[in-house]
Protein backbone atom coordinates (compact mmCIF):
# COMPACT_ATOMS: atom_id res chain seq x y z
CA UNK A 1 0.00 0.00 0.00
CA UNK A 2 0.88 3.57 -1.04
CA UNK A 3 0.16 6.85 0.10
CA UNK A 4 -2.02 6.96 -2.99
CA UNK A 5 -3.86 3.98 -1.89
CA UNK A 6 -4.25 5.06 1.62
CA UNK A 7 -6.25 8.60 0.81
CA UNK A 8 -8.31 6.11 -1.74
CA UNK A 9 -8.82 3.67 0.89
CA UNK A 10 -9.99 6.45 3.13
CA UNK A 11 -12.40 7.82 0.62
CA UNK A 12 -13.63 4.69 0.18
CA UNK A 13 -14.77 4.23 3.67
CA UNK A 14 -16.23 7.60 3.75
CA UNK A 15 -13.89 9.19 6.34
CA UNK A 16 -13.22 13.05 6.60
CA UNK A 17 -9.81 13.00 5.74
CA UNK A 18 -7.30 16.16 4.99
CA UNK A 19 -4.27 15.99 4.25
CA UNK A 20 -2.16 18.07 6.21
CA UNK A 21 1.68 17.80 4.50
CA UNK A 22 2.57 14.77 2.01
CA UNK A 23 1.98 11.30 4.01
CA UNK A 24 -0.27 12.49 6.70
CA UNK A 25 -3.86 12.98 7.04
CA UNK A 26 -6.29 13.97 9.81
CA UNK A 27 -9.56 12.44 9.97
CA UNK A 28 -11.49 15.07 11.86
CA UNK A 29 -14.75 14.37 13.88
CA UNK A 30 -17.24 15.18 12.02
CA UNK A 31 -19.32 15.64 14.98
CA UNK A 32 -20.29 11.85 15.08
CA UNK A 33 -18.64 11.75 18.67
CA UNK A 34 -15.69 9.47 17.01
CA UNK A 35 -12.39 10.93 18.00
CA UNK A 36 -10.53 12.86 14.92
CA UNK A 37 -6.90 10.68 14.44
CA UNK A 38 -4.04 11.68 12.46
CA UNK A 39 -2.52 8.89 10.22
CA UNK A 40 0.98 8.81 8.67
CA UNK A 41 3.73 7.44 7.05
CA UNK A 42 6.76 7.15 9.00
CA UNK A 43 10.46 5.72 7.87
CA UNK A 44 10.97 2.51 9.69
CA UNK A 45 14.37 1.52 11.25
CA UNK A 46 15.13 -1.00 8.03
CA UNK A 47 15.23 0.95 4.64
CA UNK A 48 12.01 0.07 2.87
CA UNK A 49 10.26 -0.58 6.16
CA UNK A 50 8.05 2.03 6.51
CA UNK A 51 5.36 2.46 8.88
CA UNK A 52 1.93 3.65 9.19
CA UNK A 53 1.00 5.16 12.57
CA UNK A 54 -2.31 5.98 13.92
CA UNK A 55 -2.36 8.81 16.74
CA UNK A 56 -5.53 10.08 18.65
CA UNK A 57 -5.34 12.44 21.28
CA UNK A 58 -6.83 11.44 24.53
CA UNK A 59 -6.56 14.17 27.44
CA UNK A 60 -4.43 17.09 28.56
CA UNK A 61 -2.50 15.66 31.97
CA UNK A 62 -3.86 17.45 35.02
CA UNK A 63 -1.50 19.49 36.50
CA UNK A 64 -1.49 17.60 39.59
CA UNK A 65 -1.66 14.21 38.45
CA UNK A 66 0.54 12.30 40.47
CA UNK A 67 2.49 9.09 39.89
CA UNK A 68 -0.81 7.05 39.81
CA UNK A 69 -2.25 8.72 36.82
CA UNK A 70 0.56 7.53 34.50
CA UNK A 71 0.61 3.61 36.02
CA UNK A 72 -2.85 3.70 35.42
CA UNK A 73 -1.92 4.25 31.76
CA UNK A 74 1.33 1.95 31.60
CA UNK A 75 -0.98 -0.58 33.64
CA UNK A 76 -3.47 -0.19 30.76
CA UNK A 77 -0.59 -0.34 28.00
CA UNK A 78 -0.45 -4.28 29.11
CA UNK A 79 -4.37 -4.89 29.08
CA UNK A 80 -5.44 -3.11 25.53
CA UNK A 81 -5.88 -4.88 22.23
CA UNK A 82 -4.30 -2.61 20.04
CA UNK A 83 -1.44 -0.04 20.42
CA UNK A 84 0.03 2.06 23.74
CA UNK A 85 -0.96 5.04 25.54
CA UNK A 86 2.16 7.49 24.74
CA UNK A 87 2.76 11.72 25.70
CA UNK A 88 4.51 13.38 23.05
CA UNK A 89 4.75 16.40 24.99
CA UNK A 90 4.72 17.94 28.87
CA UNK A 91 1.23 16.97 28.45
CA UNK A 92 -0.77 15.17 26.32
CA UNK A 93 -1.78 11.76 26.42
CA UNK A 94 -2.08 10.17 23.02
CA UNK A 95 -3.10 6.39 21.98
CA UNK A 96 -1.25 5.33 19.02
CA UNK A 97 -0.13 2.28 17.03
CA UNK A 98 1.80 0.94 14.09
CA UNK A 99 1.61 -0.71 11.24
CA UNK A 100 4.07 -2.33 8.89
CA UNK A 101 3.13 -0.22 5.86
CA UNK A 102 4.70 -3.40 3.51
CA UNK A 103 2.02 -5.99 2.98
CA UNK A 104 -0.76 -3.80 4.78
CA UNK A 105 -3.77 -4.43 3.22
CA UNK A 106 -7.76 -2.53 3.70
CA UNK A 107 -8.98 -4.93 5.93
CA UNK A 108 -5.78 -4.18 8.63
CA UNK A 109 -5.84 -0.92 8.05
CA UNK A 110 -9.64 -0.25 8.72
CA UNK A 111 -9.30 -2.77 11.55
CA UNK A 112 -6.48 -0.14 12.87
CA UNK A 113 -8.21 2.75 12.11
CA UNK A 114 -11.66 1.65 13.71
CA UNK A 115 -9.65 0.34 17.02
CA UNK A 116 -8.58 4.09 17.39
CA UNK A 117 -11.56 5.24 16.52
CA UNK A 118 -13.24 3.45 18.94
CA UNK A 119 -10.70 4.17 21.62
CA UNK A 120 -11.72 6.76 24.36
CA UNK A 121 -15.01 5.55 24.12
CA UNK A 122 -14.01 2.03 24.78
CA UNK A 123 -11.45 2.68 27.31
CA UNK A 124 -14.39 3.94 29.40
CA UNK A 125 -16.79 1.33 28.67
CA UNK A 126 -14.11 -1.77 28.88
CA UNK A 127 -11.38 -0.77 31.37
CA UNK A 128 -13.65 1.60 33.48
CA UNK A 129 -11.58 4.28 33.44
CA UNK A 130 -13.16 8.03 33.56
CA UNK A 131 -11.20 10.05 30.44
CA UNK A 132 -13.69 13.03 31.47
CA UNK A 133 -12.09 13.27 35.14
CA UNK A 134 -8.53 12.63 33.86
CA UNK A 135 -7.97 16.07 31.32
CA UNK A 136 -9.81 17.69 29.06
CA UNK A 137 -11.30 15.07 26.87
CA UNK A 138 -10.89 15.77 23.17
CA UNK A 139 -15.33 15.10 22.71
CA UNK B 1 -7.72 -23.42 20.70
CA UNK B 2 -7.62 -24.75 17.72
CA UNK B 3 -5.06 -26.53 15.51
CA UNK B 4 -5.28 -24.22 12.90
CA UNK B 5 -4.93 -21.10 15.14
CA UNK B 6 -1.77 -23.04 16.58
CA UNK B 7 -0.21 -23.79 13.76
CA UNK B 8 -0.50 -20.40 12.19
CA UNK B 9 0.94 -19.58 14.67
CA UNK B 10 4.31 -21.66 15.16
CA UNK B 11 4.55 -20.92 11.56
CA UNK B 12 4.94 -17.28 11.46
CA UNK B 13 7.13 -18.30 14.99
CA UNK B 14 9.83 -20.23 12.98
CA UNK B 15 9.87 -17.79 10.18
CA UNK B 16 10.80 -15.55 12.62
CA UNK B 17 14.49 -17.90 12.58
CA UNK B 18 14.81 -17.71 16.72
CA UNK B 19 14.10 -20.27 19.05
CA UNK B 20 10.85 -21.30 20.42
CA UNK B 21 8.57 -23.12 22.91
CA UNK B 22 5.15 -24.47 23.46
CA UNK B 23 5.20 -22.95 27.28
CA UNK B 24 1.07 -23.53 27.70
CA UNK B 25 -1.83 -24.28 25.49
CA UNK B 26 -1.98 -20.80 24.52
CA UNK B 27 1.20 -19.40 25.01
CA UNK B 28 5.06 -19.66 23.51
CA UNK B 29 8.43 -19.26 24.47
CA UNK B 30 10.73 -17.19 21.73
CA UNK B 31 14.41 -16.76 22.75
CA UNK B 32 15.68 -13.38 21.60
CA UNK B 33 18.93 -11.16 21.12
CA UNK B 34 22.40 -11.83 21.21
CA UNK B 35 23.11 -15.63 22.71
CA UNK B 36 19.06 -15.80 23.15
CA UNK B 37 18.98 -14.54 26.53
CA UNK B 38 16.26 -12.67 26.62
CA UNK B 39 13.06 -15.06 26.92
CA UNK B 40 9.67 -13.29 25.24
CA UNK B 41 6.23 -14.71 25.38
CA UNK B 42 3.69 -14.97 23.02
CA UNK B 43 0.08 -15.55 24.20
CA UNK B 44 -2.58 -16.13 21.96
CA UNK B 45 -5.95 -14.24 23.10
CA UNK B 46 -9.53 -14.59 22.78
CA UNK B 47 -8.09 -18.01 20.85
CA UNK B 48 -11.60 -19.20 20.85
CA UNK B 49 -12.88 -16.27 18.67
CA UNK B 50 -11.18 -17.28 15.50
CA UNK B 51 -9.97 -15.09 13.35
CA UNK B 52 -10.70 -12.12 16.40
CA UNK B 53 -7.78 -13.99 18.30
CA UNK B 54 -5.13 -11.68 19.77
CA UNK B 55 -1.37 -12.16 19.54
CA UNK B 56 0.09 -10.50 22.64
CA UNK B 57 4.18 -10.37 22.78
CA UNK B 58 5.75 -9.18 25.92
CA UNK B 59 9.45 -9.13 27.51
CA UNK B 60 9.70 -8.24 31.22
CA UNK B 61 12.17 -5.43 30.73
CA UNK B 62 13.03 -4.38 34.40
CA UNK B 63 11.66 -3.44 37.62
CA UNK B 64 9.75 0.52 38.44
CA UNK B 65 12.89 1.87 40.74
CA UNK B 66 11.46 2.60 43.91
CA UNK B 67 11.45 5.99 43.76
CA UNK B 68 10.09 6.24 40.27
CA UNK B 69 8.12 9.71 40.34
CA UNK B 70 5.90 11.32 37.90
CA UNK B 71 9.36 12.50 35.56
CA UNK B 72 10.16 8.90 35.07
CA UNK B 73 6.57 7.70 34.42
CA UNK B 74 6.22 10.33 31.86
CA UNK B 75 9.49 9.80 30.40
CA UNK B 76 8.33 5.79 29.39
CA UNK B 77 5.18 7.20 28.59
CA UNK B 78 7.01 9.90 26.10
CA UNK B 79 9.24 6.69 24.81
CA UNK B 80 6.38 5.12 23.44
CA UNK B 81 6.02 7.71 21.10
CA UNK B 82 9.02 6.60 19.97
CA UNK B 83 9.20 3.42 19.32
CA UNK B 84 8.82 1.61 16.03
CA UNK B 85 6.05 -0.78 17.28
CA UNK B 86 4.21 -1.42 20.90
CA UNK B 87 4.99 0.49 24.27
CA UNK B 88 6.26 0.02 27.64
CA UNK B 89 3.56 -1.34 30.10
CA UNK B 90 3.46 -2.08 33.73
CA UNK B 91 2.31 -5.46 35.02
CA UNK B 92 1.83 -5.85 38.04
CA UNK B 93 2.73 -3.92 40.99
CA UNK B 94 6.33 -2.91 39.63
CA UNK B 95 7.33 -4.97 36.43
CA UNK B 96 8.17 -2.88 33.56
CA UNK B 97 7.32 -4.85 30.13
CA UNK B 98 7.73 -4.10 26.87
CA UNK B 99 4.76 -5.56 25.04
CA UNK B 100 2.47 -5.20 21.56
CA UNK B 101 -0.32 -7.06 20.70
CA UNK B 102 -1.01 -8.11 17.04
CA UNK B 103 -4.24 -9.26 15.15
CA UNK B 104 -4.04 -12.69 14.34
CA UNK B 105 -6.35 -12.42 11.15
CA UNK B 106 -3.88 -9.48 9.98
CA UNK B 107 -0.64 -10.82 11.61
CA UNK B 108 1.84 -11.39 8.75
CA UNK B 109 5.75 -11.97 8.79
CA UNK B 110 6.33 -8.60 8.63
CA UNK B 111 4.79 -7.41 11.19
CA UNK B 112 5.96 -10.45 13.78
CA UNK B 113 9.09 -9.48 12.94
CA UNK B 114 9.31 -6.37 13.17
CA UNK B 115 7.83 -6.85 16.81
CA UNK B 116 10.25 -8.86 17.59
CA UNK B 117 12.91 -6.74 16.55
CA UNK B 118 11.74 -4.33 18.99
CA UNK B 119 11.62 -6.28 21.62
CA UNK B 120 15.44 -7.15 21.41
CA UNK B 121 15.78 -3.15 21.32
CA UNK B 122 13.55 -2.19 24.31
CA UNK B 123 15.77 -3.40 26.54
CA UNK B 124 18.37 -1.00 25.99
CA UNK B 125 15.72 1.88 25.72
CA UNK B 126 14.69 0.95 29.53
CA UNK B 127 18.61 0.42 30.37
CA UNK B 128 19.28 3.83 29.08
CA UNK B 129 16.02 5.07 31.01
CA UNK B 130 17.36 3.44 34.09
CA UNK B 131 21.49 4.74 33.65
CA UNK B 132 21.68 6.21 37.19
CA UNK B 133 24.36 9.00 35.52
CA UNK B 134 20.92 10.13 33.50
CA UNK B 135 18.86 10.65 36.99
CA UNK B 136 17.35 12.86 38.60
CA UNK B 137 14.11 12.75 35.15
CA UNK B 138 14.72 16.40 34.63
CA UNK B 139 11.72 17.56 32.53
CA UNK B 140 13.27 18.43 29.07
CA UNK B 141 10.22 20.08 28.24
Amino acid sequence: MNAEQIEALMTRMNLPWSRVVKNMWNIDDRGDNLPGVTVSIEPGEKHGRDLVKFVTFICDVPRDAGPEFFLDFLRLNFRVDHGAFAMESKSEMFYLDTLELAGLDPNEFEAALTAMRNAPRMFQEKYDIDIYTMGRPQF
Amino acid sequence: MSADAVERIETLLAGCGAPFERAGDQAWTVRLGADAALQATVVCLNADAGSAGLLKVYLPVGKLPENAGVDFLKELLRKNRTLGHGGFAVAGRDTVAFVDTLQLKHCDQGELDATLAWVVKSVNVFKEKLDESKLPYLDPY
